[in-house]
């Protein structure tokens, strides 16, 4: 009777034996160089996009946005700072508007 | 390099060598060094050299072919990533292999995190599938792989690394501790314990 060692090195060297590694090492090995340089072109994620020095265009876009974003929330800024801006800021008669109407 | 292209790319020149076909084992230094230096053609020479043992060696810890592209796309990408640092102190293809060997161990560390939260232990793939009109031998080596599968799956990272090296590509402590960088007597001690777990584990899937 075999001992639970013997049995477990069986199945280890049986195992060793899967043909199946083989045919997947052969579709795996076509086209791999091709597919590598590929994927080394490419920034690997979006941290990496972002802090990658060969890669300007996620720091280009991002430059862009906060110049958009700061322009447009800089000019509101500075109004609310603008005290002849705030007095021409009058708030609207609860009728405006309603004149023109006939009933 | 005989061979060699200079394409202009924006205003800096990009010197690209033309992929050679070489044998790992005497893979020329100045390819390694063209490739530490950023060209790709002779990383390709690289990859096109040692592609099929690492391969080789990443098969053990996938499930299909697909998955094995996957693992073997890692290896390349960081062994590009870490040429960098290879000093030409030890041989280039034990580099290589300790490379392959980390990305293996990362791998699955990740796919036993997503196994442990999607996957439940009895969904091994169909024997009968599996076994169609090949030898015998080579049926019992799929049926043995079959019923392993769930308990390495199950075992440490680490512990499913040393089975691996140890039963299934038959390396010799001094290798493992070479590509692992743990002392001869650590990988005695992991292979112990790895083998009592797995055997346990094995039991435990047996009597289920």
């Amino acid at each position: 009777m075999k001992t639970p060692d013997e049995d477990l090195d069986n199945l280890l060297r049986n195992a060793a034996a899967d043909p199946r590694p083989g045919s997947w090492i052969r579709d795996a090995a076509r086209g791999m160089e091709a597919r590598v340089l590929q994927r080394l072109a490419q920034p690997e994620s979006w941290a990496e996009a972002i802090f990658s020095l060969t890669s300007w265009r996620p720091l280009a876009a991002a430059v862009i946005a906060v110049v958009i974003i700061g322009a447009w929330t800089g000019t509101s800024v500075a109004d609310v700072f603008d005290e002849d801006w705030i007095t021409l800021q009058s708030p609207e008669e609860p009728d405006a508007g309603m004149e023109d109407l006939e009933f | 390099m005989t061979a060699a292209l200079v394409i202009p790319l924006f205003t800096a020149p990009i010197t690209r060598t033309l992929p050679m076909d070489y044998d790992e084992s005497t893979l020329p230094t100045d390819v390694i060094r063209a490739a530490q230096s950023g060209d790709e053609g002779a990383f390709n020479s690289i990859m096109r050299a040692c592609k099929g043992r690492l391969l080789g060696m990443a098969s053990r810890y996938v499930q299909s072919a697909t998955e094995l592209d996957e693992l073997g796309q890692d290896i390349f990408v960081h062994i590009w990533k870490g040429l960098h640092t290879f000093r030409f102190d030890a041989p280039f293809p034990n580099w290589l292999s300790r490379v392959a060997v980390n990305t293996c161990l990362t791998h699955i560390k990740r796919r036993r995190r997503r196994w442990s939260l999607f996957v439940t232990p009895d969904e091994p793939e169909s024997i009968e599938r599996v076994a169609d009109h090949s030898s015998e031998v080579e049926a019992s080596g799929r049926e043995a792989a079959e019923r392993l599968r769930p308990a390495l799956e199950a075992l440490k990272p680490k512990d499913r690394l040393i089975i691996t090296l140890l039963h299934l590509e038959e390396r010799s402590v001094a290798e493992i501790a070479d590509l692992t960088g743990w002392s001869q007597s650590n990988v005695k001690v992991r292979a112990l314990r790895a083998r009592a777990k797995l055997k346990e584990l094995l039991q435990n899937y047996e009597d289920a």
